[in-house]
């Protein structure tokens, strides 16, 4: 029997391929220390070329002056190097760069070229079409900025958002709206902080459209908008949501009334304690830990004899809030009463 | 007599070896061109300035962190302070003390100022006793639990009880976070829908220098042993990545996970097992599968978080031993998966792959040994050809090492001294002289210990059997 016969290899082909695997070996070795090389000059390139860009801005920015005909004809040349060290200088230097980009340099080369780059298939690409939107907010743009706030990518259809909210563009927000509504977690997360600077005006449009007609906002993205901060608008429309069957309207619901102490508020967390999932009850026994009122004390005592413990446990933390609820505790002889007061003490002060 | 059933063993065992062995090294090729891909396409969005919210501290909804640790008194403080260092805005940090016998517990009540608090939660996941909670008053974020010994899973299990919030990362005593990769990389879970589980890519920090900012590459590679475990690291987790592309994860590092924590605990928790981290991500990918849900477990790509390992052989043993055991454990948990077509790719692809490719690989390298032994015996050994099978085989080995590299070279670069590249391009040779064969040895030694403790094995798995009858979708 030869060998052959048990492995199916020749002697030929498997020296062939050994010598395969050793060139193979050695270009990819050939490869890993050439590109460190070929990697380090091109670096090297692009600082020069980067230095060159940041000393055209600053020297321009302390002398106060427009760019000029040479400088501009050297942007055009490298347009996309320009927009990267642009995007980067005006984000580290917001204040410089206000007066310094603020020459018509947009109209000349930005937005055109923003443009040029909406349409290509490299989402970064997009991603500085949207920057360059985001950077030099100008409505005539919104027809653009619309199309990019639906790309597929995260990061592009991010950046759009900013220039809806830099414009206080009614449409953009209600296309954000529709964003939140996607899919994608947490993404009301990052709307947040901008979400907090919009004019109460277009909240309140938000709210008088979605009454006339609930299909064209949804409600889940409204409750996500209201719940960022106290708005002064009217939230009577909500009363009438408080019997959805979804758990997260009911609990977004329970947010948005927690930031107003009102008889309203106290009115929905009542509804809610008799709701059938449990976080959504313990939401509401929580939300009523602020509240000194007869009833709500004596609703949550109710609750200390209740037979969950988690909704034992939420009674007992919502009490301790207040001076009233801890005698109350005290006089149900709590278990632990002694480490809930030190709790008071240490605990919520840092809180 | 004998010899010629020996002659017959050999004559069908030896072109199924060679098949066994081209079909694994394969896969192997596959999933790290897979894994390659995947990291190329990380790279060139991180070229991208996404400099903007993303990067902002508050925009980051609130994560719980999870420490389960026991004896760390030399690196607990360390941990505390990588995780405040990392500055989120909304965190809380729930470190658990599994019955330390050493002064962790005390050098943590000292220097945090800790008091004690009442139980603010219910035990839905049952734990070992618990026998104080307590709160900084200098760090507002930082709960501390001291319960009674039982093991990781326990403590996991009680931090997962104590966590107020959806997304939960739970990691190692001995895992650094690295804050630039946190902030770069972190989103990529918020933003991906159906989340369940995610990892990332763990690398070694034995060696480096570990700041809040960064990490630095001192003396590294340490030793030949910490060098060796860097390249085993690499290329686990790229090919883990290329198994990760189709969705059919397994395996997440312990070290540093994130997890959902309503689907968690509606899943049980974790298990008593040695590889909890390994069971819990194959009883989601059973439940989430079977009940054909919509679902993500997934790696991060990033080189996020660095972790310590052991620089002593008989360390590397135990721990190896415990994880071809833990592994063991976990495929026999869920055995139902194999070649099962309700489960998809991963009871038809990934499953196998891990029994055939992981599991038994080291029983078949020993059979391998054994036939090279029977054909000297009977005087067949052709050494031509045993040679140039030997060196295919070590070739493919530094093969797939040397790609690795170049693959991190590319990519991430985080191996930036030349010092370091050399000598693991010089370990990825030595680890096939003496390591590989002592790592077959440690994992023959973990399936044995899986057949000795079989009736534990058989309990522990009526016991998962009924948290996925339990399960309900949050």
């Amino acid at each position: 029997m030869q060998v052959e016969d048990l492995i199916f290899v020749s002697k030929k082909i498997l020296l062939g391929i050994l010598s395969f695997e050793i060139g193979l070996i050695a270009s990819l070795l050939f490869l890993i220390f050439s590109y460190r090389l070929v990697y380090r000059a091109v670096k090297i390139f692009h600082l020069n070329i980067q230095k060159i860009f940041l000393d055209t801005f600053i020297l321009a920015s302390n002398e106060k002056r427009d760019f000029n005909s040479k400088e501009i004809q050297f942007f055009k040349r490298f347009k996309k190097q320009f927009v990267i060290q642009m995007i980067d200088f005006i984000e580290k230097r917001k204040e410089q760069s206000k007066e310094l980009f603020s020459y018509g340099i947009d109209e000349l080369i930005l937005f055109p070229f923003a443009k040029k780059l909406s349409q290509s298939f490299l989402w970064k690409y997009r991603y500085y079409a949207a920057k360059i939107f985001e950077l030099f907010p100008n409505p005539k743009n919104e027809k653009q900025a619309l199309k990019l706030l639906d790309d597929s990518s995260f990061e592009v259809s991010q950046t759009a958002v900013l220039f809806f909210f830099k414009t206080n563009s009614y449409l953009g927000i209600k296309s954000i709206l529709k964003l939140i509504e996607k899919e994608v977690p947490y993404s009301a997360f990052y709307y947040g902080s901008f979400f907090q600077k919009l004019d109460v005006s277009i909240i309140q449009k938000l709210i008088n459209e979605y009454k006339e007609n609930k299909k064209s906002i949804s409600l889940f993205s409204l409750l996500k908008v209201l719940k960022i901060k106290k708005w002064e608008v009217d939230l009577k429309f909500l009363i009438d949501e408080m019997d959805s069957s979804d758990t997260m309207i009911q609990i977004n619901i329970i947010e948005v009334f927690r930031l107003y102490s009102s008889q309203d508020a106290i009115k929905v967390f009542f509804h809610y304690l008799s709701a059938p999932d449990i976080k959504v009850q313990k939401e509401s026994i929580f939300s009523l830990a602020t509240f000194v009122d007869k009833e709500v004390l004596k609703r949550l005592k109710l609750l200390l004899k209740s037979k969950n413990e988690e909704i034992r446990l939420a009674a007992i933390f919502s009490l301790s809030q207040t001076h009233e609820g801890m005698k109350i505790l005290e006089s149900e002889s709590i278990e632990g009463l002694n480490l809930i007061k030190q709790y008071q003490m240490n605990f919520l002060k840092n809180d | 007599m004998i010899n010629i059933y020996l002659y017959k063993i050999l004559y069908i065992i030896s072109p199924f070896f060679l098949w066994y062995f081209a079909i694994i090294n394969l896969s192997y090729c596959f999933f790290l061109f897979i894994g390659a891909i995947r990291i190329f396409m990380r790279r060139y969005e991180l070229t991208a300035k996404i400099d903007f919210l993303l990067y902002r501290r508050n925009s980051f909804p609130k994560i719980s962190f999870i420490v389960p640790f026991f004896n760390e008194s030399l690196k607990i403080l360390d941990k505390v302070k990588n995780l405040i260092d990392l500055n989120l805005e909304k965190k809380e940090i729930i470190l658990v003390n599994d019955g330390s016998s050493d002064n962790s517990f005390d050098l943590l009540k000292k220097t945090y100022q800790l008091i004690q608090i009442p139980q603010f939660f219910p035990s839905i996941l049952p734990t070992q006793p618990i026998k104080g909670v307590y709160k900084s008053l200098i760090e507002p974020d930082l709960i501390v639990i001291d319960k009674e010994h039982g093991m990781k899973y326990d403590a996991n299990n009680c931090g997962l009880n104590a966590a107020t919030q959806d997304i939960v990362i739970i990691s190692d005593c001995d895992t650094f976070i690295n804050k630039k990769s946190f902030f770069e990389s972190f989103h990529t879970f918020f933003l991906t829908p159906n989340v369940v589980a995610a990892g990332v890519s763990v690398r070694i920090k034995n060696g480096c220098l570990c700041s809040s900012e960064a990490v630095q590459f001192r003396k590294f590679p340490q030793s030949l042993f910490s060098g060796i475990q860097a390249l085993e690291y690499l290329r686990s987790f790229f090919i883990r990545l290329g198994i990760d592309g189709l969705n059919t994860n397994f395996i997440i590092a312990g070290a540093f996970v994130v997890f959902n924590r309503d689907i968690l605990m509606s899943a049980g928790g974790y298990s008593k097992t040695v590889s909890d981290d390994l069971e819990i991500i194959l009883r989601l990918q059973r439940i989430y599968r079977g009940a054909k849900k919509k679902f993500k477990i997934f790696y991060i790509p990033d080189p996020l978080a660095w972790t310590e390992v052991p620089e002593s052989l008989s360390n590397i043993q135990k721990q190896r031993i415990g994880w071809h055991r833990g592994l063991m454990d976990a495929f026999w948990f869920h055995r139902c998966l194999f070649l099962n077509p309700k489960y998809g790719l991963a009871g038809m692809l990934a499953f196998p792959f891990g029994i055939f490719g992981e599991i038994l690989e080291p029983v078949m390298e020993v059979l391998g040994y054994a036939s090279v032994g029977i054909a000297i015996y009977l005087g067949l050994l052709n050494i031509d050809y045993f040679f140039l099978l030997i060196g295919f085989t070590i070739g493919f080995n530094i093969f797939l090492s040397i790609s690795c590299l170049l693959i991190e070279e590319l990519s991430f670069n985080k191996f930036p001294k030349f010092r370091a590249m050399g000598l693991l391009v010089i370990f990825s040779l030595i680890e096939n002289l003496f390591y590989r064969q002592l790592s077959i040895i440690w994992r023959l030694k973990g399936i044995f210990q899986f057949i000795k403790d079989f009736k534990q094995v058989r309990k522990e798995s009526i016991v998962i059997k009924k948290k996925i009858k339990k399960f309900h979708l949050p």
